[in-house]
């Protein structure tokens, strides 16, 4: 059965198109780092990422929550999985522009983290994510900590291959 | 029993896929990787949730098993379908490529349906063979678009 939220075009609605637009202009604007494979990578991950968590826990057996304003699918459910693409894009080049080095990792990842929790929290109160079955936004916490972690080491896996591609022995 | 069998098969998959030749850099098979998890997601969503006609399991084992074949098992056989289908040059190759990889891709999916892991709305035979049809021709057209991109600095 499908469960309906919201009929309306409103606040979720414009939360994701202004996050996307937003996203999109800040990763256009700002000074090239990578490749343009490479980045691509970096911004598609995230999408990556999303689509399989909402698409696991977001769905029977689990069913944790839904996404905008029906619990089936709707082609503002594929947008809203859009915007993590400059998100996991801007994640990477901070990185990356700021050469964090390792010790330092720990806490960039953290603090990524809050600020996912945050973003979370503002799109889940203007209604784009509505939990189910007992799920609470602090759940997101590990999940962000681990999708963050292992993109820093799809980031340094690339950059090693560069490196040995760059060595001439 | 599932969820050995299926992580069996994804191991075997993986596998073959560290042995294939590969002629797309790092970067294209990791994108291509991503992009045809997107669209297989896409497509089992829409057909589960909205459309009916194919729907997965509730029972726990059965949920990681067709995990497994949606997340590992389909987005990988596509990868290596696409870099066999760069590697090899005469059309009789590539038509047994594409037949090959159609057949395992149809008998894994028969096998998830045998054991329960998606029940079919309609028919069966018909309809896997339709979405792994349209899966690979994603795949082939997402690939051609991922070569084309230039290299150098951009975004």
């Amino acid at each position: 059965m499908v469960i309906v939220y919201d009929q309306k075009f409103n606040s979720n609605e414009w939360f994701v198109i202004a996050a996307l637009t937003i996203g999109v202009i800040l990763v256009w604007k700002l000074p090239k780092r990578f490749p343009i494979k490479e980045s691509l990578v970096y911004f598609i991950g995230f999408v990556f990422l999303g689509m399989v968590f909402d698409n696991t826990i977001g769905i029977k057996p689990f069913d944790y929550y839904d996404v905008n304003d029906k619990s089936s699918y709707q082609l503002m459910d594929f947008v809203s999985h859009l915007t993590y693409g400059p998100f996991g894009y801007l994640y990477i080049y901070f990185y990356d522009f700021f050469k964090i080095k390792n010790p330092y990792s720990t806490i960039y990842i953290f603090l990524w983290t809050i600020i996912s929790l945050v973003m979370e929290y503002i799109a889940h109160a203007l209604g784009l994510f509505y939990y189910k079955n007992g799920y609470e936004i602090y759940y997101s916490f590990p999940i962000y900590l681990l999708l963050l972690m292992s993109y820093l080491c799809l980031y340094k896996l690339l950059n090693s291959k560069k490196a040995k591609k760059e060595t001439p022995f | 029993m599932a969820v050995a069998l299926f992580v069996f098969i994804a191991w075997v998959i993986i596998s073959v896929y560290l042995f294939v030749p590969k002629r797309l850099s790092t970067e294209e098979n990791i994108i291509l990787f991503f992009l045809f998890t997107i669209i297989t997601i896409n497509i089992f969503t829409i057909l589960d949730l909205n459309l009916k006609l194919i729907q997965h399991s509730e029972r726990l084992p059965m949920f990681i098993s067709f995990l497994i074949l949606r997340n590992i098992i389909i987005p990988l056989a596509l990868i290596i379908f696409v870099n066999l289908m760069i590697h090899f040059k005469s059309n009789i190759n590539k038509f047994i490529i594409k037949l090959l990889i159609f057949l395992i891709l149809y008998l894994i999916d028969l096998l998830a349906f045998g054991i329960g892991l998606m029940t079919c709305g309609s028919n069966l035979y018909l309809g896997s063979a339709i979405l792994l049809t349209v899966l690979m021709l994603l795949s082939f057209l997402t690939m051609k678009l991922v070569t084309k991109l230039p290299e150098g600095k951009s975004m």
